[in-house]
């Protein structure tokens, strides 16, 4: 009877909780908005000796869906752990359309 | 419909344990995919010291205190918990340490199907019967019996407490809901912009990537990816609104006995359909998801069927 009270008092917390995160706000754990916010960022950028910089080197294999905050990590990465100051170009793609930024001295300048 | 009825009688319903343990062994299958790929695309060393997605971690989770050797301990542990898993070997602590790992996973690396896979295998561990069939026993006997024998000794078995399968059925039917719900209210979606926007972005970066995960056949560059924007999103319209109304009618169909067998296989070919977009990440997620089909087919319909055969 007791294991049968845990039963249902989860389950009615679960009900809530999929009802409030699954259908409003940015919630993560239940909330499945695949494809519905698709992010891309593509980077064409060099290194000071210019060499190329491959983030599909660094990121998490077939993540390329980065924001703005998220590249601008990635470039104080390269920078404080790796040593290297980007520049080049950056496409970020999202649902407000394409935006294509500049990157000098392995800072985000447009 | 079964479903309310197992709610309504408290979670108590006769089942077959075979049905719940035939979904232990897809998830687990579906977990040892992703760990494998992962690993052969450098999941060992993802903490390294210097590495970006261990740097990304501690500027987003300075309280947690995981370096290397703690996500290593982590990585041999998620292993060992999908082994368990797929042979039966202590099950529901298999699934619950597997629930645990996603969890951890989703803190350097948010994904749908990594979140999907975690609760699947949390809820899970409700089961008592995820040692009841189809377990390394079971290909031991295989040795001792015939095949047949041993399968239907197994199909015999009968739990009651059917808690496991409830929360399963609801996590699924949530999922497909809420995802038709969300792409509904998003016009980046809707108006084909956002398929369009992911396929195009893999397909510009095929050469950069190091491990090729994608490949779109030259046909769909040709039509759907290298075209002007407007034609390209008026073509991905369609397939966007089918997504949408496949996604809402799925858990009614797979729920309701008449239409459950038609709703299997339209799902299979939808998941067919989004692992073709992204073909090896979403191959865990696919599995999973068809796999918890099995769980939809009503228990006592599924125990007359194995006490007939």
């Amino acid at each position: 009877m007791g294991w049968q009270v845990v039963q249902w008092v989860f389950f009615v917390c679960l009900l809530i909780r999929m009802a409030q995160v699954g259908f409003s706000g940015p919630g993560r754990l239940l909330a499945w908005p695949m494809f519905s916010r698709v992010s891309h960022c593509l980077m064409d950028l060099r290194d000071q000796h210019d060499e190329p910089i491959n983030p599909w080197l660094d990121i998490v294999h077939q993540d390329p869906g980065m924001n703005g905050w998220e590249l601008s990590l990635y470039l104080t990465y390269l920078r404080e752990v790796r040593g290297l100051r980007a520049h080049g170009t950056v496409t970020l793609v999202d649902h407000t359309g394409r935006q294509t930024l500049t990157v000098r001295d392995g800072h985000v300048v447009v | 419909m079964w479903w309310f009825e197992a709610i309504a009688d408290g979670f108590r319903q006769p089942h077959a344990s075979i049905q719940v343990c035939a979904f232990r062994v897809v998830l687990a299958a579906a977990m040892l995919f992703k760990f494998g790929y992962e690993h052969r695309r450098g999941g060992w060393r993802y903490f390294a010291p210097d590495s970006f997605v261990a740097y990304r971690f501690r500027r987003e989770h300075p309280d947690l205190p995981v370096d290397q050797t703690r996500y290593r301990i982590l990585y041999v542990a998620k292993i060992a918990a999908a082994a368990g898993l797929l042979l039966g070997v202590f099950p529901r602590a298999a699934a619950v340490v597997a629930g645990i790992w996603f969890l951890f996973e989703l803190t350097y690396d948010r994904k749908y199907h990594t979140a999907f896979l975690g609760l699947c295998s949390l809820f899970l561990a409700f089961s008592p019967a995820l040692g009841d069939a189809l377990t390394y026993r079971t290909v031991l006997a295989f040795f001792e019996s015939p095949v047949a024998t041993v399968l239907a000794q197994e199909a015999a078995r009968t739990r009651v407490d059917i808690f496991a399968q409830v929360l399963l059925v609801l996590l699924t039917a949530q999922m497909y809901l809420s995802s038709a719900y969300r792409k509904l209210r998003s016009e980046h979606f809707m108006s084909g912009a956002a398929l369009h926007d992911f396929a195009g972005s893999l397909h510009r970066d095929r050469h950069a990537q190091v491990y090729r995960d994608t490949w779109y056949p030259p046909l769909m560059v040709r039509h759907l990816i290298d075209v002007p924007v407007p034609v390209a999103r008026r073509r991905w319209r369609g397939p966007a609104v089918a997504t949408v109304g496949a996604e809402f009618l799925l858990p009614v169909a797979l729920l309701v006995s008449v239409t459950y067998p038609v709703a299997v296989a339209f799902g299979a070919l939808m998941h067919v359909a989004f692992t073709a977009l992204l073909p090896v990440r979403l191959v865990p997620f696919s599995l999973a998801t068809v796999g918890s089909y099995l769980l939809f087919a009503d228990p006592a319909r599924v125990m007359a069927w194995l006490g007939w055969l």
